[in-house]
């Protein structure tokens, strides 16, 4: 009786982990919906990305300042359609590793970000005492100091390099 | 009892361990990177593999027009620059700036195009192939009709009937106009023109009557708001069925267009076959019943 009073407590606590564990995955499956964006005004959803009601408002906008007549409900599925081949391309893309194999989308990527680093320099976001340069500098040796950098191979045929990367 | 109990226990401590696990893994960033990097991978970062190839890449588009090979220090400047480069990328990754920036999107989407098309540029075409193309699709390449012709317009439609009567006594059309001292020939073309580039000059309306019209024949005055026109027809060169030596060119141009055509919407099939696509169908509706009142 006494070791019976002991271990029902476990067993209550077991089970309501037990419990709190499954309406953790359920929530997993259910949940995406709102997270990805749902409820914050999006029109669809394709695969992890949404396309918000507002760039949907956009994209007719356009559509009817090129269009004479009337737009139909045919028009409203055009535009929509075309806004998810856009966005299935670009996830297309992303997955054919494209912005590291595209010379122009990695300059283009890399020119973006260089950018807003300098933007942000300018705007004495970060460091005044700090040069455009210098905070690029700051900002790379931060992704370096959090990054997992390791060297596979020191010297190869013809190409020699250093043991250390920092 | 308490063997069973204690079975048990542990085996409910394992699951929920297990649970936990995949709650984490599933909740954290982390990206997973087995160890099959390629062969030649000099460095990863962050699990992303920097190979030689890719070091060798960068040396050529730095050194294109130099023989000579880099010294050791620039290609350890230079993978130096490559680790830059991958962190930066996973960081504007990281920042969503791949999906979010309107010209970064439109690069994307023409790579994927440009990869999906890559075939249809380079595919051999036979001899065969264009000609069969061409017997199914004989429509397409045809000349379209031409007419030359002169257009006068007048303020006074009297003066219009005056002019007409003249040019059918066989006076030119021009010097008929002329001799009206009100009509003004209206400035197109002598050449020949075909009825899209007509339609341009003239308005839809005059085009129609001018392709009703036969070689040497001139118009009924034509009254449209202010102005009643003359149209006289000098030319009219009839549609015309280019023969396949003819239009081998345009055979083969039309044939790779809509073979790349075919190709993208192919892909976009098997996108959309292949993706969770979900649309909210209520706010369409909704959006569909707005969009009529406005029109209205």
């Amino acid at each position: 009786m006494i070791s019976e009073n002991k271990l029902s407590p476990n067993y209550r606590s077991i089970a309501l982990l037990f419990i709190g564990s499954l309406i953790g995955i359920s929530s997993l499956f259910l949940l995406p919906n709102k997270l990805l964006g749902y409820d914050q005004g999006a029109v669809a959803q394709i695969n992890n990305a949404v396309i918000r009601k507002d760039e949907y408002d956009r994209a007719i906008a356009l559509f009817r300042g090129d269009k004479r007549g009337p737009i139909t409900d045919a028009d409203l599925n055009l535009v929509l359609r075309k806004l998810i081949e856009e966005e299935l391309l670009v996830q297309a893309a992303l997955r054919n590793d494209s912005p590291r194999k595209d010379m122009k989308i990695r300059q283009r990527v890399l020119q973006t970000l260089l950018t807003s680093i300098q933007t942000r320099s300018a705007a004495g976001i970060g460091d005044p005492s700090q040069s455009a340069g210098e905070d690029l500098k700051f900002y790379l040796n931060q992704l370096r100091d959090s990054a997992d950098i390791q060297m596979l191979k020191k010297v190869s045929d013809n190409i020699l390099v250093t043991s250390e990367i920092d | 009892m308490s063997q069973t109990s204690h079975f048990s226990k542990s085996v409910m401590r394992i699951v929920l361990a297990l649970i936990g696990l995949i709650l984490v893994l599933v909740g954290s960033n982390t990206h997973f990177n087995l160890t099959n990097y390629p062969p030649d991978t000099l460095v990863t970062v962050n699990g992303y593999p920097i190979t030689q190839s890719a070091l060798r890449n960068a040396e050529k588009r730095i050194q294109s027009n130099s023989s000579d090979p880099m010294n050791p220090d620039d290609r350890e400047f230079l993978l130096q620059r490559l680790i830059d480069d991958e962190l930066l990328l996973q960081h504007a990754d990281d920042l969503d700036i791949l999906t979010t920036d309107p010209g970064i999107r439109k690069l994307l989407v023409r790579s994927s195009i440009d990869s999906i098309i890559e075939d249809s540029r380079s595919i051999p075409i036979s001899d065969e192939q264009l000609r069969a193309f061409y017997e199914d699709h004989k429509s397409v390449f045809q000349r379209p009709g031409r007419i030359r012709l002169k257009v006068a317009s007048f303020s006074n439609p009297e003066m219009a009937k005056d002019a007409r009567e003249i040019v059918k006594k066989e006076v030119p059309f021009k010097l008929a106009i002329a001799d009206t001292k009100i009509g003004e020939l209206i400035n197109i073309p002598s050449s020949l023109l075909p009825e899209h580039v007509l339609r341009r000059y003239l308005g839809s309306e005059l085009a129609a009557v001018a392709l009703s019209l036969s070689e040497n024949q001139i118009s009924s005055p034509i009254t449209l708001g202010e102005f009643t026109y003359l149209i006289y027809v000098l030319t009219k060169e009839p549609e015309q069925q280019l023969s396949f030596d003819d239009s081998r060119l345009q055979v083969k141009s039309e044939y790779r267009s809509r073979h790349r055509q075919n190709a993208l919407t192919n892909a976009l099939t098997h996108l959309r076959k292949h993706a969770d696509i979900r649309v909210d169908q209520s706010f369409l509706h909704q959006l569909a019943q707005g969009s009529k009142k406005n029109d209205l």
